[in-house]
């Protein structure tokens, strides 16, 4: 018990430390729902990722069973055998992968992310289209990520994780809500804020705070980068099939899922969205 | 008391009247002009000795103070305010009607004298006039939203709903950004039936800020009252295929990777994704588009005149066992392979 409190203090602390560099969200700024519905299909699936990795896989990882850890994720993880080759469970991995996490910074980051911007979605999809969209867009991740790297049947490595699907839900975020703000925290947007705020007190009447730990950030600005940052590895993995423990190029492959949102979204949100109205 | 000529700015009161006052020795300022320090301390003094002769029921000498102080400044809006009541109460309403349009005539830009004056001159019929003072009002650079709303609410108190959406309509010109504003303009169009345009401001309202009281009315008429959905678009049946389109993309993402991520493997999966985009199409059908053509016509409940015809619940509950049914059928087409293996390892 004692280790996993401590695995959870460093994975914290992890985070805490990776927001002085880039944004961590933890916010939809304004959160409106607009079908007021209560985002119970997101939590669910944040349930579900948690009771797999808690219950399944952190009893190996705390025992030391690296080998029955190990043969988990050959078995549930994505790969490209089990399809070629009929292995394990076939198909069905391109579910169970993305439900297994492999350190509690894997599962607290994607979680984190898929509450932020997984609830507007849910509200703007209705609970189980926003599951059907959920697992399209892991499962794009999935076989284009197969698909699209050179090396990666001779590696057979499997892939884990939930942010394919993850970076589905971000990118039909940005598809419905470019025009939001996410709450953030991040180290050095908020030195450049206390820097912007010296001219302004030196020179004008104003006299903004000095120091914000949280900011706005409008959600293009967030994830559009983020977009640029897997794209980069992702065009040397389909060149070169360099492996990284990082599935970038399933990151990209999941947030272009983005564009079927239109066939998931209920017709009036559709309807809206078409006349250009606020979602 | 005498009549007065309507639009005279002068007033012509009796000599004896309370109201009549030394001429000025200069031009009466506005509220955006300074008084000198003597000014400010002559209006306090003349403000104090109206009171006190109010309270002494001393009516003249309280009015006569009063517009002294508005030879001072033609807009003092609690001198103003005060004497207009008293002259109307006293039923010297010419003499009241007589100040206000000097305040207004000298430039004022203060809105409760705008607001004074729709008061005014609605107590004393002079309608043409409250709608010209509202529109002005409605210009002003700096006139406070909520007065402009009051003036608004009071045309619509007062069966003129078309005046208050010309005030609002000129009033968000200055103030783009008022949510207020915005909401009650959708609200009088709604009133004038104007749904459309009632729509926009609603979503302009709802833009502002959907987390704030105006936010949420707006929505909630947007959502409630005022149809996002034409007709035609409730009865689309391309809408409903869109979302059964979904769940065939799920079906044929699934049958691709059971056949090994090879198309020219897909071999009976076909059958089953179309089957999925049938199966997909009645569970849409019997959930979230009930009104759809042809389904609605054939199978709807009529009686309601003012929406289209809804398929009948009995009817739903068997389009969508059935649609359920062809997606089991449509998930075994799909995964030979990986069901199979499902179930040697699970011993089935």
């Amino acid at each position: 018990m004692a280790i996993i409190l401590l695995a959870i203090l460093f994975t914290i602390l992890e985070l805490l430390l990776s927001s002085l560099v880039y944004p961590m969200p933890y916010k939809d700024s304004r959160g409106e729902m607009r079908y007021r519905t209560l985002p119970w299909m997101t939590w669910t699936i944040i349930g579900l990722n948690v009771v797999v990795f808690m219950l399944w896989l952190v009893p190996d990882m705390v025992g030391y069973r690296y080998a029955a850890l190990r043969s988990k994720y050959f078995l549930y993880g994505y790969r490209e055998a089990e399809l070629y080759q009929a292995q394990s469970i076939g198909a069905f991995v391109t579910f169970t992968s993305i439900f297994m996490h492999g350190s509690f910074a894997h599962l607290f980051g994607n979680m984190l992310y898929l509450r932020v911007f997984g609830f507007r979605v849910e509200d703007a999809c209705g609970p189980w289209r926003f599951l059907a969209y959920y697992l399209l867009a892991g499962m794009a991740a999935n076989v284009f990520d197969a698909m699209l790297n050179p090396l990666e049947s001779q590696a057979n490595l499997p892939g884990i994780g939930a942010s394919g699907a993850i970076s589905g839900v971000m990118g039909a975020y940005l598809i419905l809500f470019y025009g939001e703000r996410i709450t953030c925290l991040w180290g050095i947007g908020s030195f450049l804020r206390f820097l912007s705020v010296i001219p302004i007190r030196l020179f004008s009447r104003r006299r903004p705070d000095w120091w914000h730990w949280r900011l706005q950030i409008p959600s293009v600005l967030l994830l559009f980068p983020f977009l640029i940052m897997e794209t980069v590895p992702s065009i040397t993995i389909i060149k070169s099939g360099y492996q990284s423990n990082i599935g970038h190029l399933a990151h990209v492959m999941g947030f272009l899922a983005g564009f079927t949102i239109f066939l998931f979204i209920r017709k009036d949100m559709l309807m809206r969205y078409i006349r250009g109205r606020a979602l | 008391m005498e009549a007065v000529p309507p639009n005279s700015l002068v007033p012509q009161n009796p000599p004896n009247h309370p109201s009549s006052s030394p001429p000025p020795t200069s031009q009466p300022k506005t509220i955006n002009e300074p008084l000198t320090a003597a000014e400010v301390q002559r209006v306090e003094k003349l403000l104090n000795y109206a009171e006190v002769a109010m309270h002494r029921r001393n009516l003249e000498a309280a009015v006569k103070a009063w517009t002294a102080v508005l030879e001072m400044r033609v807009d003092h809006p609690e001198a103003l305010a005060k004497a207009t009541k008293a002259l109307y109460d006293g039923y010297f309403t010419e003499d009241a009607w007589t100040l206000m349009l000097r305040a207004l005539r000298g430039g004022s830009t203060s809105s409760t004298v705008y607001l004074l004056g729709i008061e005014l001159a609605e107590k004393i019929g002079r309608w043409r006039e409250a709608d010209e003072i509202r529109m002005r009002l409605a210009r002003l650079p700096d006139a406070d939203p909520d007065i402009i709303l009051k003036a608004a609410q009071q045309l619509k108190d007062a069966g003129h709903p078309e005046n208050a959406v010309k005030l609002l309509e000129n009033a968000l010109q200055r103030h783009p950004e008022n949510q207020t504003l915005w909401r009650f303009l959708g609200d009088t169009y709604r009133q004038t039936r104007q749904p459309k345009r009632a729509a926009v401001a609603y979503d302009q309202a709802a833009r502002l800020g959907p987390r704030t009281e105006d936010g949420k009315k707006a929505e909630a008429a947007l959502r409630f009252e005022i149809p996002v959905m034409s007709e035609r678009e409730q009865r689309s049946f391309l809408l409903a295929f869109r979302e059964a389109m979904a769940v065939s993309l799920l079906f044929l993402m699934l049958g691709f990777q059971d056949a090994g991520l090879d198309f020219s493997q897909m071999g009976r999966r076909w059958l089953g994704v179309g089957l999925s985009v049938l199966g997909g199409y009645l569970l849409v059908t019997a959930t979230s588009a009930t009104r759809q053509f042809p389904f609605g016509s054939w199978l709807g409940d009529k009686s309601d005149q003012d929406d289209p015809p809804e398929i009948v619940p009995e009817a739903r509950a068997v389009i969508g066992l059935l649609g359920g049914v062809l997606l089991l059928v449509a998930f075994k087409l799909v995964l030979p392979i990986a069901l199979s293996l499902l179930a040697a390892k699970w011993g089935v």
